[in-house]
Order: structure tokens, then C-alpha cells, then sequence
């Protein structure tokens, strides 16, 4: 008979091969294990030895202690993903699990440190056939009252969004078909949301945020199963679009901007906005600033500019960044009340995860470089006439200066 | 040339143009519509009729909308009526629709007018004979409308811009489309204006603080 491990938590396994983005039959190769076994480590029917948990442990570059950690109930609040329509369930599933560890880092983190505190509007909405563009105009318009911003364009959106208490997490999610994704967490009410870092421009990036929020304001209340009615996706988006729309360019302030809304006109108030042109296109479709025909006629000279693969002024505006998941990092170190390694061990998550979900520099938890990976190099040709056999590249120290 | 474009945009409001626009894209919508129960071969000699019967209304209501001084007098010798609007020395009238951004029919009255352009020109200097300059307090330009070729859709226009012709009418001075145009409003509308809202700096509050332990004023 076969001893497993007790304390196994099975929904670690799943997570940590979702994170890593691989199939069980991937893992079942890397483990070198059946793929019904992995199955049935991951439906709780069995539990790996302990040596097999090392295996996995090792595959997955995480600590043994990570699948002993239970996972807190984040309750039944939806996950919203802003992503195109051709994404993998894999990716999204890989975007879940991280959005998943970041909570946990949050979580823990706030057994030292008080997080601002949560001061985000909710709608109280629990069917979205119900949200009238009416309401979220005007939820957008009470996120910007409560939060003191006025009606004129914003410097840091996520710097709004962690003074109100949102954990904002920002990493490479491997493919540029997904935008970001939001949820609220149960364990400690605290919204919390995912941003790509792959398309990483500022319009980009300010318009996911606040894309997300919407979702965090508008659909705070709606249940999973709304979400799989057919046409729900789309409307709940459109509803999500229309939001950040209306707290982006306010209608009253940006209306008044706009003589014309000639593409040209529209470059102007890039710069001032920091909104993608097309966003503002939108905009003043909604705000019926221009009819139908004529917004054809916009996006038709958009896309001849060629602005769908790149806008003006994209290379030139700084894209933001988040800050509170790695200024609580830090300042724990820096106080010594934990110290990188107590924190890894907290986290139960290797330092290279860390520093990429909290946004803290390379190297900063494992107080070490960056691993220099060899690049696979070409076969010479036996053919070909050799001049000369190198083998590999030298390293030239430098002279110290003196 | 950015000096008759200057002039332009100081004299003639920014309203004018975009009604401009959106009565030719009407005035090609309605000729579509009229139409639509003319057969073959008649068809494109009336759509072609109506378009710049359309247009001609439209330039001369948008004209009159902008609270600008708006003529149809009859031509010298009498024949046809052209439309003209007038922006204090601007004059603008219309081109024939075409199916190319050239030159548009040289009529009499389009001659007449963009002879006004003569200070375009630059002046030949001569050492024997003293030239005097032709004035330049007044500018003739001319709205550009042009139809998309046969497989295009015929119930929009394929280009609407404003042209500063040359005084011969063997060319364009200066052309662009009306939506370049309006930018230039933008643009020096931005310059005057003090933004209406203020950029909002945020005060960066995300700030954690460490929890404080429960014996600590022990």
C-alpha cells in the first residue's frame, strides 16, 4: 500500500500546473508519471508520496510547502477577464491561478501591514439586464467625486486605484490576447485585478485599469451563471468599456474639448487625456458627438494611418505602474520585521514569482542576479569548411578602474 | 502658404466647414435617394445633376447657418448661378464633383475668382521696371468634393477637402480635406484656451503601514 502525504491539498496542484500554463498531460511527461495518476492527485481521490510531491515540487520550481497551504475561500464573486474572444480557457485558466497567488501574497502580507483602506463604490446590481448606460455614467461619475479627481484628465489611474484600496498586480501573462482580469476576494473584501504588462503602453494600460474597475463597480454583485448566458459576456463588456469610457473622459469636461472629431484633433488630446484615440472615438459615439456614418469614416482613416497596430504618441507616454504590493514588501524588509527569506517562506512561492507579481526588481527576494540563460547556438555544417573552431564565447574581464 | 490657411481659420468660423461636410455627405444621400426610380441610361447625368444641386443648397445653408454672407447671383454674361459664401475677404465657392482632386472646370466665374489668388504668385522682379504687387487682402478658395469611381459607394462622397487654387486655375496652391482643416481650429483653439479642466495630480496614498502590535504602548 502506498503512502501519500497528508495535508495534500489538491486544488495546489491544479493551480500551480495553471500557472505554469501545462496540461496534465504535460505534467504527467515531466513527472514522468500516468496522466490518471495526476487526475487523481488533482480530484483529491489520492494523494502523491512524498517523493512524488518532490517531483512535482521541482517541475513546478515551487516549495514542497506551497501544496500543503490550504487555499482561502475567495468566495463566489465571478472573475472577469478583458480578453479578446480568441483566447485560450489555458491562458485564462494560467491568468486565473496568478491573479489567484497575488491574493495570497496580499493576504499574507496583511498579517504585518495595513493596506489602505477599501473605498471603492459598488452598484448594487445583481442582474446586469438592469445597468442602464444612465447608472454607469453616473457610477463613474461618483468614482471620480469620491475620490476627489474633478472632471480633468488623470495623471495615475493606478495610483487611484491603490489609494482606494485596490491590489493592482501587473506581470507578463505570455500572449497578447489577454488584457487583464478582476475579482473581488471573500477573505478580505478587497478588490483585486491583473493587468498585462505584454501590450504594455499607457493608454493600454490605463484603459484595462479602468476597464476593470468597472467590473469591480458595476458587477459586483452579479453571480457566475450570469456570466454564461449567451450575450451576457458581450453586454457585461460593453457595460465595462462604457465605464472606463465615462471615467476616463467625463462627458461634461471632454465634450467641451472636442471641436472636431478629426483624428487629427484627436492626437491633441491624446497628450492631454492619455487615452487611445480609439477609446475617444468611442467616447464621443457614446456621448452622440458624431453619428454613425461619420464614425465609420473615422475608423476607416484610423486604420489606413494605421493606427490599429500602433497610435501616435504610444512610444512617447510612460505606462504606470503599480506600487503598493511592493512598497509593503519592502518596507517589511526594510523595517526588519520580516526579511526576504522569512517572506518567501510566508508566501510558500519561489522569488522569481514574487518579484514578478508584487513588481519588485529582479533579484530583490533571492538577493541574486538574474540567471544568465545560454542561448541554443547552431550546429555547424560538417560540410562547411571551418576556418576556424570556436567553441564557445569568451568572457573579457574589464580593467577595474583604479 | 500656412499664412492663407492662418487667414482662413481666423476669418471663417469652424462651423462652417463641419456643416459643409455634413450637407455634402447629405446632399449625396438625397441625390441617391431622388434617384432611385430613374433608369439607365439617364441615371448617372441625373445623379451627377442632383449631387451638385445638393451640394449647392448645402454649401449656401451651411454658409448661412455660420451667419456668413451667402450669394447665388447670376454669372456676367448671364448663363448659370454659382453659389458664393464670404468670410470677410475669403471667398469660397464650389468645384464641379469630380471623380480626381484636379483642377475643376475652368467656368468663367471660377476664373474670374481665383484671380483674386494673384498674390500667390511670387513676383518676377525686373530691374528696368518697377511691378507693382497685386493685393493681397482677399483670398478665393474653393470647396472640393470629389465621387467615388464606379465600384465605390456611390451614396457617399469620396473626399471633401478645400482647395487655395492657383489664379490661372492651372492648379492647387494649397489642398487638404476639411477634417485637416478642422484640426487647425483645434489646434489653435488649444494654443488661446486654458484647458477647461485641470490635469488632477493625485496625492499618492497607497502607502502600507506596519500593524502595530497589540503590546506596543506596554
Amino acid at each position: 500500500m502506498r503512502n501519500g502525504t497528508p495535508g495534500f491539498q489538491a486544488s495546489r496542484l491544479v493551480e500551480a500546473r495553471e500557472s505554469r500554463g501545462l496540461t496534465q498531460l504535460a505534467l504527467a511527461e515531466l513527472a514522468t508519471r500516468t496522466s490518471s495518476t495526476i487526475s487523481r492527485w488533482e480530484n483529491g481521490t489520492q494523494t502523491p508520496e512524498p517523493d512524488a510531491l518532490e517531483s512535482l515540487a521541482n517541475v513546478f520550481n515551487l516549495p514542497v510547502s506551497f501544496f500543503l497551504k490550504p487555499i482561502p475561500d475567495h468566495g463566489d464573486a465571478p472573475i472577469f477577464f478583458r480578453s479578446m474572444a480568441s483566447s485560450t480557457q489555458s491562458l485564462r485558466r494560467r491568468a486565473r491561478a496568478r491573479l489567484r497567488w497575488g491574493q495570497d501574497i496580499a493576504l499574507t502580507l496583511q498579517d504585518w501591514v495595513d493596506l489602505p483602506a477599501l473605498d471603492v463604490p459598488v452598484l448594487d446590481a445583481t442582474d446586469y439586464r438592469d445597468i442602464r448606460d444612465a447608472d454607469i455614467e453616473n457610477m463613474a461619475n461618483t468614482c471620480r467625486m469620491r475620490w476627489g479627481l474633478g472632471l480633468g484628465p488623470m495623471s495615475d489611474v493606478l495610483l487611484i486605484l491603490e489609494n482606494a484600496g485596490i491590489c493592482v498586480i501587473k506581470e507578463e501573462v505570455g500572449s497578447a490576447q489577454m488584457d487583464g482580469l478582476s475579482s473581488w476576494s471573500a477573505v478580505d473584501e478587497r478588490a483585486y485585478m491583473l493587468l498585462a504588462k505584454d501590450k504594455d503602453t499607457c493608454v493600454r494600460s490605463r484603459m484595462d485599469a479602468a476597464h476593470e474597475l468597472g467590473h469591480l463597480v458595476l458587477h459586483r454583485h452579479l453571480k457566475e451563471k450570469n456570466l454564461t448566458e449567451i450575450g451576457a459576456f458581450k453586454e457585461i463588456e460593453r457595460q465595462a468599456f462604457y465605464f472606463a469610457g465615462a471615467f476616463l473622459l467625463p462627458e461634461e469636461s471632454f465634450s467641451s474639448e472636442v471641436w472636431s472629431p478629426s483624428l487629427n484633433a484627436f492626437v491633441a488630446l491624446k497628450e492631454r487625456w492619455r487615452t487611445s484615440i480609439g477609446a475617444m472615438i468611442m467616447r464621443c459615439s457614446s456621448l452622440n458627438m458624431m453619428d454613425e456614418e461619420y464614425q465609420r469614416r473615422l475608423w476607416k482613416h484610423y486604420s489606413a494611418r494605421g493606427w490599429r497596430k500602433k497610435e501616435p504618441l504610444d512610444d512617447d507616454l510612460v505606462p504606470e505602474s503599480p506600487r503598493l504590493l511592493a512598497r509593503s514588501v519592502k518596507l517589511l524588509v526594510d523595517e526588519r520585521v520580516r526579511s526576504c527569506r522569512d517572506l518567501l517562506e510566508d508566501f510558500r512561492l519561489p522569488a522569481a514569482d514574487v518579484e514578478s507579481l508584487c513588481g519588485l526588481p529582479r533579484g530583490f527576494m533571492s538577493n541574486e542576479e538574474a540567471e544568465i540563460v545560454p542561448l541554443p547556438k547552431l550546429k555547424a555544417r560538417p560540410s562547411e569548411p571551418q576556418f576556424e573552431k570556436i567553441t564557445a564565447g569568451q568572457v573579457v574581464p574589464f580593467a577595474r578602474r583604479q | 502658404m500656412s499664412e492663407a490657411i492662418n487667414r482662413i481659420v481666423t476669418n471663417c468660423p469652424a462651423i462652417f466647414f463641419q456643416r459643409v461636410v455634413e450637407y455634402v455627405d447629405s446632399g449625396f444621400g438625397e441625390a441617391m435617394v431622388l434617384t432611385k426610380h430613374i433608369d439607365e441610361p439617364e441615371k448617372p447625368n441625373m445623379l451627377g445633376q442632383l449631387r451638385h444641386a445638393r451640394c449647392e443648397a448645402g454649401f449656401r445653408k451651411a454658409g448661412e447657418e455660420s451667419g456668413l454672407v451667402v450669394h447665388a447671383s447670376h454669372t456676367i454674361k448671364a448663363g448659370s448661378r454659382y453659389s458664393m459664401v464670404v468670410a470677410n475677404s475669403i471667398y469660397l465657392i464650389r468645384g464641379n464633383i469630380q471623380k480626381h482632386c484636379g483642377t475643376p472646370r475652368p467656368t468663367a466665374f471660377r476664373k474670374e475668382w481665383a484671380d483674386l489668388n494673384q498674390w500667390l504668385e511670387p513676383i518676377q522682379l525686373d530691374m528696368l521696371e518697377t511691378k507693382t504687387p497685386p493685393p493681397s487682402d482677399r483670398l478665393c478658395a474653393m470647396i472640393v468634393t470629389t465621387a467615388h469611381p464606379r465600384l465605390g459607394n456611390p451614396s457617399v462622397p469620396a473626399f471633401v477637402g478645400l482647395g487655395i487654387p492657383w489664379p490661372d486655375l492651372s492648379g492647387w496652391a494649397m489642398m487638404m480635406p476639411i477634417t485637416d482643416l478642422l484640426a487647425r481650429y483645434h489646434d489653435k483653439d488649444i494654443e488661446e484656451r486654458t484647458p477647461q479642466a485641470a490635469l488632477v495630480e493625485i496625492k499618492d496614498r497607497a502607502l502600507p503601514q506596519l500593524k502595530k502590535k497589540p503590546n506596543a504602548n506596554k
